[in-house]
């Protein structure tokens, strides 16, 4: 029997994070929906370390993540071995009042020093304070092709050149909403950086708390690519660890806190996420197990 | 499948709006929707007439099964992406138990399986099935674990057709469905059980070929089981065989399929995702199927209608003049995580739903679907204000900045509340109680 699959003519763009002295990874680059054209370049599993850890914290993450300073905390994170490595500087958000170890241009200096995976960074959230503090913490990695985050539509003009003049690539988010998505792209592109350096996030929901929605614009955004649409074409990300340790189960257990995690983050694999950010370790090693029997 | 125009060109065209269109275009449209069927035409030629109605046959045939009365179907799917339309018939999970711990101990587990409730939105869900797994080869101990298990929907796992004949044979209000070879002498048992069979094959072609053997005997009450190695083969033979069958009309493929999980939790949810109608999962662990419970709701929930309360004042305990009233949308998922955290507290409440399109909290706000307006409007038309003698309104934390426009138009003192549903409790221990 020949079996008929549909074809598409578009392609999504390929992205690299790292270089330099810094360790590069890759993903994007496909001709099909997840996972079904050979090979298939897997998604990256990123770990997610925060500047700050906050009291409201969910307490089984605190465990495994305040003992220690931030730079022990890279450490630890970079022993699990993900592909890349988040830093989140939450402590610059008005909302936050513990005050980091130092700056965040500060602590990013030391926590270069002491890892040399490919870097996520992103800010608090707060659209001001982001586009002040991230510029700087992208200078601060010239050269070093980092993915700096988030821009929104409020923000993302200082972010884009920023990220431009020092050869990075950025995340761009915007609400489930393809023409919003789309426009963001465009904004983005005509600031000078290309959509090949660009990451949609179209907002991350947990399981259970609107993941569907999710889930679905995911598979829309990457058709909407496959079937041509260029300035859709750029990779997905999602901040699965963030959003899954905030839900009522995450405070109930570990476990089901790390099966919700898991599960979430799945879910987004197959709708055609291509970074995933995690907080649990152990989400990381289950899910790389899974990828390596899959790719 | 055809297009609207595709059907129209077969319709007489003279618009003389019997079949309660006003045009065969529209009446073509309708069908291509598969709102109403062919025959509602009177004057539709009968080559035409069958040529529609073989052309709109879902692709995916449904299968029923399980207890009588109260039959499970799966199957009946139309679309590869829920976002095209929805998916119709969420898959079943299926506990494997063996037929070789003791009948105590198989009860125990068959008792521990029947209580565990699973509420989501509210509402609460079961296990679906049971699978039973001959590893004793004994068709009396078979039987005898089936009878033990028959309140459960089954799934008969058994090389041995005398075991299966004899677990059967003592399944008289239900429709099993059978695991075990699928040669001739198979079909015809099952054919003439009224029972499911499952079809197995390594490749999506023996599958196809297997399929219309079946089909050819008359019988087609069947679901096929891809014996997969890997993840990878699974993936791909699962998408294959849903894509073929749905977009390429293959009417061999168009059956459920089955997959197993094993003890993964993960592949268990990919299956989920990713096109199975049955899952056997070697897994009784609580925390387990909470999670795959809830991914298969999400994902099979329709996307073409959020579920909503209805919006009006929901008493929560029993409240009275002095209890606190708080507001939300009405967006049932939020609605049922504020609720049940409500419940947490033990503090009676009055909780005020807002007619906001079914959308979350900070969705409703950002489309000003949760303004000072509406919130104003919902106290107005509540009568909550006959209810309570003082005049303070509990709002999310997410949207504080309501705060002072809600105030001046509502006449209503605004507390801001915490921004996430766990806090609750603690919020009115703290600020009222
Ligand atoms: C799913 C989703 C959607 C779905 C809607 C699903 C639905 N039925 O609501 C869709 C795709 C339709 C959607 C649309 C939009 N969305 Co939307 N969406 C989300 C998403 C991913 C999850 C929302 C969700 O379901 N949350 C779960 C529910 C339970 O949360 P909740 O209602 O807030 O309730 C919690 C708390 O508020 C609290 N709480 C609730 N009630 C109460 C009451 C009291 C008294 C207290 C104390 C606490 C409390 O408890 C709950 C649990 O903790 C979020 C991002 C995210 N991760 O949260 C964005 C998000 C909410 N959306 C957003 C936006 C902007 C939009 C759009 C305007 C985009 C657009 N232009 O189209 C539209 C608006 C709707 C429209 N015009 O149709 C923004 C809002 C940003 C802002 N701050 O303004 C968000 C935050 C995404 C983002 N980061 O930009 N969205
Ligand atoms: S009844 Fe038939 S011919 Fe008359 S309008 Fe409807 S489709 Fe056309």
């Amino acid at each position: 029997m020949e079996v008929i699959r549909a074809e598409y003519k578009g392609k999504i763009c390929t992205l690299h994070v790292g270089g330099m002295k810094r360790q590069t990874v890759s993903c994007g680059g496909h001709t099909s929906p997840p996972f079904l054209s050979t090979p298939y370049q897997r998604p990256l599993l990123a770990l997610e370390v925060y500047d700050v850890i906050l009291p409201d914290q969910n307490q089984y993450l605190k465990k495994i993540w305040s003992a220690e300073d931030f730079i022990s905390r890279i450490k630890k994170a970079e022993s699990y071995s993900p592909d890349v490595l988040c830093l989140r500087f939450i402590s610059a958000s008005p909302d936050v009042n513990i005050a980091a170890e130092g700056q965040p241009a500060e602590l990013l200096i030391q926590a270069k020093a002491v890892t040399d995976l490919p870097l996520i960074i992103t800010g608090c959230g707060d659209n001001t304070k982001d586009e002040e503090m991230l510029p700087l913490l992208s200078d601060e990695m010239k050269d070093e092709n980092v993915l700096l985050g988030v821009a929104t539509e409020e923000n993302y003009r200082m972010l884009a050149v920023s990220c431009s003049v020092n050869d990075h690539s950025l995340i761009a988010e915007t609400p489930l909403d393809l023409s919003l998505a789309k426009q963001l792209n465009i904004l983005i592109q005509n600031m000078g950086l290309p959509v090949e350096r660009i990451v949609m996030h179209h907002a991350t929901a947990a399981l259970g708390y609107g993941l569907e929605y999710c889930y679905s614009i995911l598979e829309k955004s990457r058709l909407a690519a496959l079937e041509g649409d260029h300035m859709l074409s750029s990779v997905m990300l999602n901040f699965v660890g963030q959003e899954s340790w905030k839900t009522r189960e995450a405070q109930k257990s570990e476990q089901l806190g790390i099966n919700w995690e898991t599960v979430t983050a799945l879910a987004y694999i197959e709708g055609g996420a291509d970074i995933i950010v995690l907080d649990h370790p152990e989400c990381l090693i289950r899910l790389r197990a899974l990828l390596d029997q899959w790719t | 499948m055809m297009t609207g125009l595709q059907i129209y060109n077969q319709l007489p065209k003279t618009n003389c709006r019997k079949c309660g269109f006003p045009t065969c275009l529209a009446f073509a449209m309708a069908i291509s929707q598969r709102r109403v069927s062919p025959d509602n035409c009177p004057d539709i030629s009968s080559e035409a007439e069958k040529l529609l109605s073989e052309a709109m046959r879902p692709p995916m045939n449904k299968i029923k099964f399980g207890l009588k009365h109260n039959e499970m179907e799966i199957g009946g799917e139309e679309v590869l992406y829920r976002h095209e339309r929805t998916f119709y018939h969420q898959p079943a999970l299926a506990l494997l138990l063996s037929d070789t711990v003791s009948l105590e101990e198989l009860k125990d587990a068959i008792e521990t399986i029947r209580d565990m409730d699973f509420e989501l939105l509210g509402e609460i869900f079961k296990i679906d099935m049971l699978a039973i797994k001959n590893d004793s080869r004994n068709p009396d101990i078979f039987s005898e674990c089936a009878h033990l298990a028959r309140d459960f929907p089954l799934l008969l796992i058994s090389e041995d057709i005398d075991s299966v004949r004899k677990a059967r044979s003592v399944l008289k209000d239900q429709i099993p469905i059978i695991l075990g070879d699928s040669s001739e002498e198979w079909i015809e048992f099952a054919h003439n059980a009224d029972s499911v069979l499952v079809i197995r094959g390594s490749s999506l072609d023996e599958l196809a070929q297997k399929s219309k053997q079946v089909q050819s005997h008359h019988f087609n009450n069947i679901i096929l089981y891809p014996e997969v190695k890997n993840i990878k083969e699974a993936l791909v033979t699962f998408s294959s065989s849903r894509e073929m069958a749905i977009k390429s009309n293959c009417q061999s493929l168009g059956f459920p399929l089955l997959g197993r999980a094993g003890k993964d939790l993960v592949i268990a949810a990919h299956f989920i995702c990713k096109y199975a109608g049955i899952i056997i999962l070697e897994t009784t662990d609580y925390e387990e199927l909470l999670t795959l419970m809830t991914l298969r709701f999400n994902i099979y929930s329709d996307p073409r209608k959020p579920l909503m309360m209805e919006p009006k004042l929901y008493e929560i305990g029993k409240p009275g003049e002095n209890s606190p009233v708080l507001v939300t949308t009405n967006f049932a998922l939020t609605y049922h995580m504020v609720h049940s955290e409500i419940v947490t507290s033990h503090v009676p409440c009055f909780l005020l739903i807002t007619a906001s399109d079914g959308l979350s909290v900070l969705s409703a706000w950002a489309a000003d679907k949760f303004s000072s307006e509406i919130i104003t409007k919902s106290i107005k038309n509540s009568r909550i204000e006959d209810k309570v003698s003082h005049r303070k309104i509990i709002i999310p934390g997410c949207v504080a900045s309501l705060k002072m426009k809600l105030e001046t138009e509502s006449g209503w003192e605004a507390l801001i509340g915490p921004g996430d549903a766990p806090m609750i409790p603690q919020f009115l221990k703290a600020h009222w109680v």
